[in-house]
């Protein structure tokens, strides 16, 4: 069962579009040709930063990591870490526009927290979005 | 209750190891500035800007009037020569009829820059950082 990411809105979010399976050659002429080799991308990345939060938003935050068990269990990401994005892109980058399949779990680099002041810290996340069978 | 003037206002130091603050005997002008830093908190979907209190800091600066007799201006001038790591004492009074307006704090000596012109009076410009926060209210 999916693990609810917090409902708290980040404060910079980047997005890298998932990958199509694909593999390429060139030949001594130039030319190249290149297959694919599946039916469907995969490997999104949504790099995260919640700068000076609350520490028990961080610690939120923490708590999804652990209940996830790092990148075993895949995640249910709330509307309000994509906002700010229009409709369009929003589905993209969720990849709900990309096609079923796609889950996003923590990567297997944990969070990790900077304290910056009393009760505030910088969270920094990185989701992969991956297809999985389960 | 008034407005106050400079004639109601002092500004004191201790060396670290004084038991009692000794008034500056001349000073020109003194300004004590605390801040406290804003901690940008604005979400993506934001238009405008939030903050949250982070870090608070107190420093200041001033210019004393050159008296090599009086005990305050002379220790608070010496203490930028001295190889002490023990902070000193600086203390602001904006009112001397009341409890109210004081604030005292653990202070560093950051600069003294004694100066002379021609027919001048000899000035001697200084910096201060307190360390923790500042006690009193004003």
């Amino acid at each position: 069962m999916a693990v609810t990411f917090p409902n708290i809105e980040p404060t910079s979010r980047s997005f890298t579009a998932p990958k199509w399976p694909t593999s390429g050659l060139t030949t001594q002429s130039g030319v190249t040709t290149r297959r694919l080799w599946g039916s469907r991308p995969s490997q999104a990345e949504l790099r995260l930063t919640f700068t000076n939060v609350a520490d028990d938003n961080a610690a939120l935050i923490m708590a999804a990591y652990h209940d996830a068990k790092g990148a075993t269990t895949d995640l249910s990401l709330p509307s309000i870490i994509f906002n700010g994005a229009s409709g369009n892109l929003a589905g993209w980058l969720n990849t709900a526009s990309t096609g079923a399949g796609m889950k996003w779990f923590f990567s297997e680099e944990p969070p990790s927290v900077e304290s910056v002041a009393p009760n505030r810290s910088t969270v920094t996340v990185r989701l992969v979005a991956e297809l999985r069978l389960t | 209750m008034t407005v106050k003037t400079s004639a109601t206002a002092l500004l004191k130091f201790k060396v670290s190891s004084a038991a009692s603050y000794f008034t500056i005997a001349k000073v020109r002008d003194v300004r004590l500035d605390i801040s406290r830093d804003a901690l940008e908190t604005t979400g993506i979907g934001q238009r405008d800007r939030t903050y949250a209190y982070g870090i608070r800091g107190t420093s200041g600066s001033g210019t004393l009037l050159y008296d090599p007799s009086d005990t305050g201006t002379a220790d608070l001038m010496n203490q930028i020569l001295s190889d002490t790591e023990t902070l000193s004492g600086l203390q602001l009074v904006l009112d001397t009829g009341s409890s109210d307006g004081t604030l005292s704090g653990d202070a560093l000596i950051t600069a003294a820059g004694p100066g002379v012109s021609v027919g001048d009076l000899v000035s001697v410009p200084i910096s201060f950082t307190i360390s923790g926060k500042p006690t009193g209210a004003f």
